[in-house]
């Protein structure tokens, strides 16, 4: 009982670090849950938004060109396959929404037969759904996004005009396959679709769903060979991995960022109870000279580290939930931006998670005492009284991690040298790479502070010897948080410089390829179909003001179950010269003759192709081979884009509609009078935009900027967390010390000089872990650079320094530890070196 | 250019050093709604405005008649069977195409897909010696090439199933999927029955709660059946119940009991018990006899004693269905023992329920044969 009433009085009369304590933990443990609620949301919300693209079907039939074709065919899919519950669909886009907010909105036409319902819509809602043009369902969250409750319409524009919606009721499930609803994604029934979307007699796809009986299979089989030419059967199970592997590399990055928190907060907890358990070392000693046993006293320690694991487990779940919360724009926003599905939305809350958050926080806290309690109870109980013995025994440990932190970097290279395209391989050399770093320093910096004081004694003013000697001495102590410190300010400089030199590749390329004045476009919607024909070309071509057009129209293949993308050029001679080629020549004399292709890096990354090569291209007609002319620089996609000319895809598709056109004006054309033409001859639905040259750059960089803005808070957060360890750990040091200084003063030492002694001791111990972070984090920036990026995304660039990204981390870190001494040196200076050394 | 994508993340790394844990947290999928209203809503009560309501009797012509009434909301050709081959191997099948208006109204669209009319076909082949019940659905709007409804020809098909009528009073009848097939010339070898009162079969006290009703209860049939990849030459008896409306069960009634059988001496009996929540039976159950010298007595809820002798649970769907019926007729001089050929021949498609060929007797002796509906049964 005595006992008890002693930590809690210890506890009770050192508020501030208790609370510290629980902080620690809760920080901690919040980035850790923040990141893995994240994650798990927008996974949920992805694989969801993936089954509202695909619903429960296993195959689809589509066309080859990824266009709609004749429902006539449906009849024969019925026929050949009834085992596998054929279902039509139709899918399009529209503009629609509140008047303030126009977005685009994807019709997911469906057959309402196929539907079940949501039970509280009941059978007279269902009846509508299916009888009354234009009935659509939106999720809850769609709905109130676009302020529609039951009843309202929504008017919206489409390829062929105006027409209007009327939300029949928000369903939290999608009704087809019982997964939740993606955000901006309206079910109607597929005769509302063919209406609204002016496209009657047409389909999308008709999506199958085959079990694993005989007569399935063999009606798959059927189906396979009694397909038009033009008709395609896709394994949908197979295609629906495809698009989740796209997502595994952002996955895999959260992932690894959710372990750099744990670590960082493993670091945090671990300083903040050696903190705890150090500072009573004398107490302990003396409870042990009055005849308490170290199994009581260990008790006591863990119970302790129990309750404050507990509590700091609670509050950083509650945490983690905010971060997360902030988070899930971000995270969702850019699923949107790069998988084109409807991430993000609500957070999900897993009570596993919570669970997960509160043992970790408690078995970390426990593991993070232990070792100090073990030193602390080890110590011969008169010694222990007087003098910190359990720092000179962590000391001791430095050698040894760093034997440790050598095997890692040994690790890290031959990682790095046996394998050259796995991204796990990647990312395991990279921690291994920082983690030989934070095991190595610590020793390193002992060492080199010793050699410094010892040699360079008598050169050194006082307070500038005794902080050198002090930071040495201390690093068996604080090594931890020092190197903790020096690992998040590293990965911070390492993704800062990344992203700027990432950012400065963009841009350059963007510079070069947008060569035109304006370009006109249906936008961003990498799904809008071609919507510019020849004749609206012509019109363009023809304003005295233009001198020259260039043309572009994407089409997806399906390349049995890859996604291909191939992007069909026209191009006059300014914006071919925007192509740089990393291999290869520049196609550009024989492009409209031959079937010539040139293809993406990405792309050439994960097809391993080289120039010279064949591609094979799945036209209407037939396969075609294309010969690889060159592989370019292009940040487009990650998926990788096929070149092909205009003319050429004319040819093989039939098809005359281009998705963009970018007008060269004449010399001394007048830009405003020339956008407004432009915009005057745009149909008047809003599908199409004029951009000019500028706002499509700025435009393109915000999403970049938006995709780079979770990597920024996360390591902010990450370097947040490690600062407040090091605070934290400094505060731990100079409390200890607080006789030592006492002792300084009572032999003449003048406050001054100690309060000058503690700043410097403090300044080299940030300096020291800021300084070896800017190697480190170039390394890390090398390393994110040639290896994760390339392996991620098939995108090389070259690292550019950047002095902001590069300097600010390592002075936020100088700023932390500084801040952290004032009030260890302002006590010290103020003691009274009588009661401080009454022990003595 | 947009996409980078990226991510970046970066980070970080170091994970690894945990040696790519990678923790994925598990998270409760979202519910999946199981119940499949599509029924329901198809033969729904609500909005009758527009369609024409059963209110009395009629003159029914043949063979228009047999063709469809689309000026009723819903409608059905009912088939059902006994067949043997030659080396009487038997089988049961039951052909069902129902046809349902979801409005009265037409609304004009150039979309094929606007059109109120849906049809959902039932087909199912007991196959007795190899004690197993195949039952495939089909549903599907009507729309050319793929299902409808028409007078000229008079015919019901959805896909590549498809009941033609030939002649005044003769049948084709063609369904199948997953290799199991039957396709059967029917030749009618009775009258036509009109059920109810004149062929107005009233399903409840409300007035226009009634259907139009008729049956042809003995049909020959010829054809073939295809089974496993074997084709069978069959021959056998079919009945056939005709019946339009535009109304349904009311609140009480949750659900029937049918019976229809073809007696030995050439007679038949169809019966149809509608049964009370509380499993009492209503008042307007009723159906027919026809003796052998083809005259027909009218039977009400009291002229027909039903004992239940057994009860079958479904093990996939928990289902309890009565198994095997003792059916007094005193009028009729008729104790007749009905028992399930096959105890599984329950539909597990949108629709739950228990459609399969019994055997007929009558003091211990073969009587005839025939075939008995169960719907409106719960799990338990």
């Amino acid at each position: 009982m005595l006992l008890w009433r002693a930590s809690l009085r210890f506890l009770t009369r050192h508020p501030a670090q208790c609370l510290l304590a629980i902080s620690g933990i809760a920080l901690g443990v919040a980035i850790v849950v923040g990141m893995l609620l994240t994650q798990a949301s927008a996974r949920q919300a992805f694989d969801a938004s993936l089954r509202s693209l695909f619903g429960t079907a296993t195959h689809v039939v589509v066309a080859i060109d990824g266009e709609e074709f004749d429902e006539q065919l449906l009849a024969l899919v019925r026929r050949t396959a009834p085992a596998l519950a054929p279902s039509a669909m139709l899918i399009g886009t529209v503009r629609g929404g509140s008047a303030d907010a126009r977005v685009a909105v994807q019709i997911l036409g469906v057959d309402a037969l196929n539907v079940q319902d949501g039970g509280e819509a009941g059978e007279v809602a269902w009846r509508q759904f299916l009888t009354s043009p234009g009935a659509m369902l939106l999720s809850p969250h769609t709905a109130q996004r676009l302020h529609l409750t039951p009843g309202a319409l929504m008017s919206v524009e489409t390829e062929a005009g105006p027409a209007s919606l009327q939300l029949l009721a928000s369903l939290a499930t999608e009704a087809a396959s019982g997964a939740a609803l993606g955000d901006d994604v309206a079910i109607v029934d597929i005769a509302s679709a063919q209406e609204v979307l002016a496209k009657a007699g047409r389909l999308t796809r008709i999506e199958l769903d085959a079990d694993a009986s005989a007569a399935a299979a063999a009606q798959l089989a059927t189906l396979a060979q009694v397909l038009p030419k033009h008709l395609q059967l896709i394994d949908v199970g197979r295609q629906a991995r495809g698009a989740r592997s796209l997502t595994d590399a952002f996955y895999t990055n959260l992932d690894a960022l959710s372990l750099l928190a744990l670590l960082v907060g493993g670091f945090m907890i671990y300083n903040t109870m050696s903190f705890l358990v150090m500072q009573r070392q004398a107490l302990f000693a003396r409870l042990r000279a009055l005849g308490v046993t170290r199994a009581a006293l260990a008790r006591l320690i863990v119970a302790e580290a129990l309750v404050l694991g507990g509590l700091g487990g609670v509050l950083g779940c509650a945490l983690g939930y905010g971060l997360a919360s902030m988070l899930m724009a971000p995270v969702g926003q850019t699923l949107r931006d790069h998988y084109a599905a409807s991430g993000g939305g609500q957070l999900v809350f897993a009570p596993t998670l919570a669970v997960l958050g509160i043992t970790l926080a408690a078995a970390t806290t426990l593991l993070a005492a232990a070792l100090p309690a073990w030193s602390a109870l080890q110590a011969d109980p008169a010694h222990a009284a007087r003098y910190s013995v359990g720092a000179d025994r962590a000391a001791q440990g430095l050698r040894r991690a760093a034997w440790l932190g050598l095997a890692c970097g040994v690790l890290a290279l031959t990682l790095l040298t046996l394998s050259s395209r796995s991204l796990y391989a990647g990312f395991a050399a990279l921690g291994a790479t920082i983690l030989a770093a934070m095991l190595a320093v610590p020793w390193l910096v002992q060492q080199g502070l010793a050699r410094l004081a010892h040699r360079r004694a008598r050169l050194l003013p006082l307070p500038v010897h005794l902080a050198v000697r002090g930071a040495a001495r201390s690093m068996g102590r604080i090594g931890m948080a020092v190197a903790a410190l020096m690992a998040a300010t590293a990965t911070s400089v390492g993704v800062g410089l990344m992203v700027a030199s990432f950012r400065g590749a963009v841009d350059d390329w963007l510079g070069q390829l947008l060569r035109a004045d304006f370009y006109i476009s249906p936008g961003f919607d990498e799904h809008a179909p071609p919507r510019i024909d020849t004749a609206f070309v012509a019109r363009i071509a023809a304003l005295p003001a233009v001198a020259e057009l260039s043309q572009i129209r994407r089409v997806r293949l399906q390349d049995g179950d890859r996604d291909l993308r191939v992007t069909a050029y026209a191009l006059p001679r300014a914006p071919q010269a925007g192509f740089h080629f990393l291999a290869g020549q520049a196609p550009w004399p024989a492009w409209d003759t031959q079937d010539l292709a040139i293809i993406s890096e990405p792309l050439a990354y994960h097809l391993q192709r080289k120039v010279g090569e064949i591609i094979v291209l799945p036209t209407p007609a037939g396969p075609e081979p294309f010969r690889i002319a060159g592989i370019y620089t292009d940040y487009g996609s990650e998926r990788g884009v096929v070149g092909i000319s205009l003319a050429r895809f004319r040819h093989y598709w039939h098809d005359e509609r281009v998705h963009g056109i970018g007008i060269y004006p004449r010399a001394g054309v007048n830009s405003a009078a020339l956008k407004a033409q432009l915009t005057s001859l745009l149909p008047r639905d809003g599908g199409l935009a004029v951009w000019s040259n500028a706002a499509l750059k700025s435009r393109s960089l915000a999403v970049f900027d938006r995709t780079f803005a979770i990597t920024r808070v996360l390591t902010l957060f990450a370097a947040a967390i490690a600062a407040l360890g090091v605070f934290n750990a400094l505060l731990a040091l100079h409390l200890e010390r607080g006789r030592e200084y006492a002792m300084l003063l009572a032999i003449g030492l003048p406050p001054g000089a100690l309060r000058t002694t503690l700043y410097l001791q403090t300044a080299v111990i940030a300096l020291l872990a800021g300084g070896l972070a800017l190697p480190l984090g170039v390394l890390i920036a090398q390393l994110l650079i040639a290896v994760i990026n390339i392996r991620s995304f098939g995108w090389s660039m070259q690292l550019t320094f950047d002095v902001a990204a590069l300097l600010t981390p390592a002075l936020g870190a100088l700023c932390a530890a500084v801040a952290a001494t004032v009030y260890p040196a302002e006590r010290a200076v103020r003691i009274n070196p009588a009661t401080a050394l009454r022990y003595e | 250019m947009n996409k980078q994508r990226c991510l970046y993340v970066a980070l970080v790394m170091l994970t690894i050093a945990f040696g790519a844990a990678l923790w994925h947290s598990t998270i409760p999928a979202p519910p999946v709604n199981a119940p499949d209203r599509a029924i329901a809503a198809l033969s729904a009560q609500n909005d009758d405005a527009g369609f024409a309501r059963a209110l009395q009797p009629r003159d029914f012509v043949f063979p228009r008649d047999h063709a469809s009434h689309d000026d009723f909301r819903s409608e059905w050709w009912y088939f059902t069977g006994h067949l043997r081959d030659a080396s009487n191997r038997p089988w049961g099948f039951q052909l069902t195409l129902f046809r349902f208006e979801l409005s009265a109204h037409q609304s004009r669209s150039p979309s094929k897909w606007r059109t109120p009319r849906v049809l959902l076909g039932h087909f199912a082949l007991t196959d007795i010696a190899g004690r197993q019940f195949h039952a495939f659905e089909r549903l599907s709007r009507a729309m050319p090439a793929i299902a409808g409804a028409s007078v000229t020809p008079p015919a019901v098909w959805l896909d590549d199933w498809r009941i033609e009528q030939r002649g005044e009073h003769g049948w084709h009848l063609r369904a199948g999927q997953d290799g199991v097939e039957i396709d059967l010339d029917l030749a009618a070898a009775s009258a036509v029955v009109l059920q109810g009162e004149a062929g107005l079969s009233r399903k409840s006290s409300a007035a226009g709660n009634a259907s139009y009703y008729y049956s042809v209860p003995r049909l020959s049939a010829h054809g073939q059946v295809r089974l496993a990849g074997g084709e069978h030459a069959v021959d056998g008896t079919a009945w056939l119940d005709r019946e339009w409306s535009t109304s349904a069960l009311s609140r009480e009634q949750s659900g029937w009991d049918w019976f229809a059988v073809q007696l030995n001496d050439g007679g038949s009996l169809m019966f149809y018990r509608l049964r009370h929540r509380d499993g009492g039976t209503d008042a307007f159950s009723a159906g027919s006899y026809v003796d052998a010298r083809g005259v027909q007595h009218a039977l009400r809820a009291s002229d027909v004693a039903i004992d239940v002798l057994g009860r079958w649970r479904s093990p996939k769907t928990g289902r309890d269905y009565p198994q095997g019926w003792r059916l007094r007729v005193a009028s009729a001089a008729l104790d007749l023992t009905l028992l399930p050929r096959l105890a599984d021949q329950e539909w597990r498609a949108r629709f739950h329920y228990w459609e399969g060929a019994v055997t007929v007797s009558q003091a211990g002796q073969p009587a005839g044969l025939g075939y008995v509906e169960l719907t409106g049964y719960r799990p338990r």
